[in-house]
């Protein structure tokens, strides 16, 4: 008798919660309910190696030179630093000692081929990750979007999703633009034939942005877009648009010297590897500059955001893309409410003609249900997407199979000739297990969904999980309770 | 138990021509795994298949096809590599529309994606065996596995005589399927133990024809229950939705009758297969 009150004011508290939580709360909507845009792209690694491997070549060539180790040639690429060998030289205890992170990978006959290690190919890894995803936040917080989701997925991807936001291609040039900008000194400009002929190791190549003049320039940069205060949008002297930059305090003062020791000469700017323009300095410039090129407004919006939000530490690759309209995912929820309502009005038809009045039990427990799910969706933070509404609805119609199986038990052991107390009581004990079994393989087939990771699919798993988890706990503490109570109030009819 | 080997051969012909249409048909797969672009617009003034598709071909598009919804909009797929907004300005040069959706996805993820699935199916399978294997002897698990590899195999068979479109929902949907319809048969066997104890002495072949008649009225209705919501979602869902939810209406009625007609009868042919006895 006490377990009969503890069992109706925990059911009836059950009902409050659930309804609390769904009412206080809206839940998540995922991207193909709401609209916007989804990237999944991955920075590229080898890339990243091959620069680091780059960085490391020159202070390795350096330093091999002040030991007096003879090395004929230092040669980096993304398998890593080859280096060739007059003769048999050790080089090992050089390595070791002043430059710990390398390891010998391969010896051969007069080479030896240096890479970084696995631990620090795995570190350089995930600081690409992370400050790809920091690098990110920034500009997409400049373009307004609200509630963005920039996410790690798997070991080395990154995940964007952008609500609201319908244009696929601003969005892709906003976060793919690598974005390193770099001032370096002009040495020659004119064919790609001729200037290739004039190639120095300190000397690099590189192509305007039209790909249509070329332009011989030192590698190291006179400053980089980390040196920069800020960036934003101006104008030109013509008023076309341009893009205006700050300089920090430091660097400000390293410019001024570098400009006014080379006043006359040209000053590439570079961005991405491509050269923008190249204006000759006339004075001494400290603490601003202008970038000017043939610029839309937009593109120079985008520039200013991208040299103050920095750059990105590699180049990155775009796995997966997808702008869904608006109009789709109200269409879809729409159309999910109208078939969530016709399954419920049939299933409680069906289940009111074969149960009589154990069919309101089951009925109430389909709402609880309901109920509870979603308020264990708004508790966790899960998002709602296309598949999860057919999950949810789905689950109206899987979670009542325990009612069910219960009642069916219930009327046979009814027919055996047990009173109805005893066959309440024996309908529930002998389907327990089966109750068991129906939501342990759901749930293991849900959980396995879980691994495809972010999107639609995710949605699915999660209301089907949850809706499972939500089913046994009313079926186990709710179902006999419920068929009690019909019976003390005299309206038992099955 | 005297119509199993009718059974069989309804099951055994389903599963036969399952394997022709998928020899001969194949399946209509979706994006997540073809790789590739997708692409649905509305037009605001109608504009015929056949100019869309001209409007492709001249703007230097090759692997694309176009089709028509019953929503009034176009749908238009390109290969993996063929540019994007060449096709989206083809679209542009034919009217104004109003874009509904894009997606994108690169042959190394539609790659992972399949190996994925693939594999999703079969440690579903596998977790679900363990189960039955823990929950019961061995050879009733094979029943039950054999039975429900019977309705996935058939599920798949449908949409390809359909030609669905089979995304990674469509997977998901499938495997849940296959979690559901497992249940059935877990009922039954449950029952079967259950009359092993109660009603020693009876033969194992009278128990089993016992144990289904005992268990029919749940299992109809349990299938009903859910064939309803899943017959509304494929009717009013929308067409993704539909997509999805006609595993589940085929996937219920094929689970339901393979349990009631499939699964313990394997288990009885098994036993006697290879026990050479059957145990009362």
């Amino acid at each position: 008798m006490k377990n009969f009150y503890a069992n109706l004011f925990a059911f009836l508290l059950l009902w409050v919660a659930s309804a609390g939580v769904v009412f206080y709360k809206p839940v998540n909507l995922g991207l193909d309910l709401r609209g916007g845009v989804s990237i999944l792209l991955q920075p590229d690694l080898s890339y990243a190696l091959e620069q680091e491997y780059q960085r490391l070549s020159k202070d390795l060539y350096d330093k091999l030179r002040e030991e007096r180790v003879p090395v004929l040639d230092v040669l980096a690429s993304k398998e890593g630093i080859k280096l060739e060998l007059l003769e048999e030289t050790n080089i090992e205890q050089v390595i070791q000692k002043h430059f710990p992170r390398l390891e010998i990978k391969e010896r051969g006959k007069g080479y030896v081929l240096l890479a970084l290690k696995e631990q620090e190919i795995s570190a350089l890894r995930e600081g690409i990750i992370s400050q790809t995803i920091e690098v990110l936040r920034k500009r997409i917080d400049e373009l307004g979007v609200v509630q963005p989701v920039i996410t790690k997925v798997g070991q080395d991807r990154v995940l964007v999703e952008l609500p609201g936001l319908l244009d696929l291609e601003r969005a892709k040039s906003v976060i793919g633009k690598t974005a390193l900008l770099e001032l370096k000194l002009v040495v020659d400009a004119g064919s790609k034939e001729d200037l290739e002929k004039k190639l120095t190791p300190d000397l690099e190549l590189l192509p305007s942005r039209d790909n249509t003049q070329w332009f011989l320039v030192e590698k190291t940069a006179v400053i980089t877009g980390a040196d920069l205060k800020t960036a934003y949008t101006s104008q030109d002297e013509f008023g076309r648009p341009a893009v205006s930059f700050e300089l920090t305090d430091e660097t400000a003062k390293k410019f001024g010297e570098a400009t006014e020791k080379n006043i006359g000469r040209a000053l590439a700017i570079v961005l991405d590897k491509k050269v923008i323009s190249a204006p000759v300095i006339r004075s001494r410039i400290t603490s601003t500059g202008q970038i000017t090129g043939q610029f839309t407004l937009d593109d120079a919006k985008e520039l200013a955001i991208v040299l103050r939000a920095g750059a990105l530490p590699t180049k990155v690759d775009f796995l997966q893309e997808s702008v869904i309209g608006p109009s789709l995912g109200r269409d879809a929820i729409e159309q999910g409410i109208k078939a969530g309502v016709l399954g419920f009005v049939l299933l409680a038809l069906l289940l009111l003609f074969r149960y009589k009045t154990a069919g309101i039990t089951a009925n109430l427990s389909i709402i609880l249900n309901a109920l509870m799910l979603w308020a264990g969706m708004v508790l966790l933070g899960a998002t709602l997407t296309l598949p999860g509404i057919a999950g949810i609805i789905l689950n109206m119609g899987i979670a009542v199979d325990s009612n069910v199986l219960i009642f069916e038990r219930v009327k046979e052991e009814l027919r055996l000739g047990n009173s109805i107390r005893k066959a309440i009581e024996l309908g529930y004990r002998r389907t327990l297990s089966a109750v068991f079994d129906t939501h342990i393989t759901l749930l293991v087939a849900a959980l396995i969904l879980f691994q495809f990771g972010s999107g639609p699919v995710k949605g699915f798993a999660t209301t089907l999980t949850l809706g499972t988890i939500a089913s046994f706990l009313s079926n186990v503490y709710f179902a006999k309770f419920l068929l009690e109570l019909l019976y003390k109030l005299k309206a038992f009819r099955i | 138990m005297r119509f199993r080997y009718y059974a069989y051969g309804v099951s055994l012909l389903l599963l036969g021509l399952s394997v022709l249409l998928l020899f001969w048909k194949g399946l209509n797969l979706g994006l997540d795994f073809t790789g590739g672009t997708l692409m649905e617009v509305r037009f605001e003034k109608k504009v015929p298949l056949g100019d869309v598709r001209k409007a492709m071909e001249t703007a230097g598009l090759r692997a694309f096809q176009v089709q028509d919804t019953a929503q009034g909009t176009v749908i238009v797929r390109l290969k993996v590599d063929e540019p994007r907004d060449k096709a989206l300005n083809a679209l542009k040069s034919l009217g104004n529309y109003q874009l509904l959706r894009v997606e994108t996805i690169g042959g190394i993820v539609s790659k992972e994606l399949r190996n994925k699935a693939l594999w999703a199916i079969i440690t579903a399978l596998l977790g679900i065996l363990l189960y039955l294997a823990y929950r019961f002897e061995p050879i009733w698990g094979l029943g039950a596995i054999l039975a429900l590899a019977h309705d996935v195999f058939i599920v798949v068979g449908a949409y390809s005589l359909t030609q669905f479109e089979v995304g990674l929902d469509v997977i998901a949907s499938l495997l849940i399927v296959a979690g559901y319809s497992v249940t059935d048969t877990v009922v039954v066997f449950d029952r079967i133990r259950e009359n092993l104890r109660l009603r020693k002495g009876t033969d194992f072949e009278s128990l089993i024809n016992i144990s289904i008649n005992q268990t029919l009225s749940r299992t109809l209705m349990t299938s009903l229950t859910t064939l309803v919501v899943s017959f509304a979602l494929f009717v009013l869902g929308g067409p993704a939705l539909s997509n999805v939810m006609f595993a589940f209406v085929v996937g219920v009625v094929v689970g339901t009758l393979s349990s009631i007609f499939v699964a313990s009868a394997l288990v009885l042919d098994i036993k006697r297969f290879f026990l050479k006895e059957v145990p009362a």
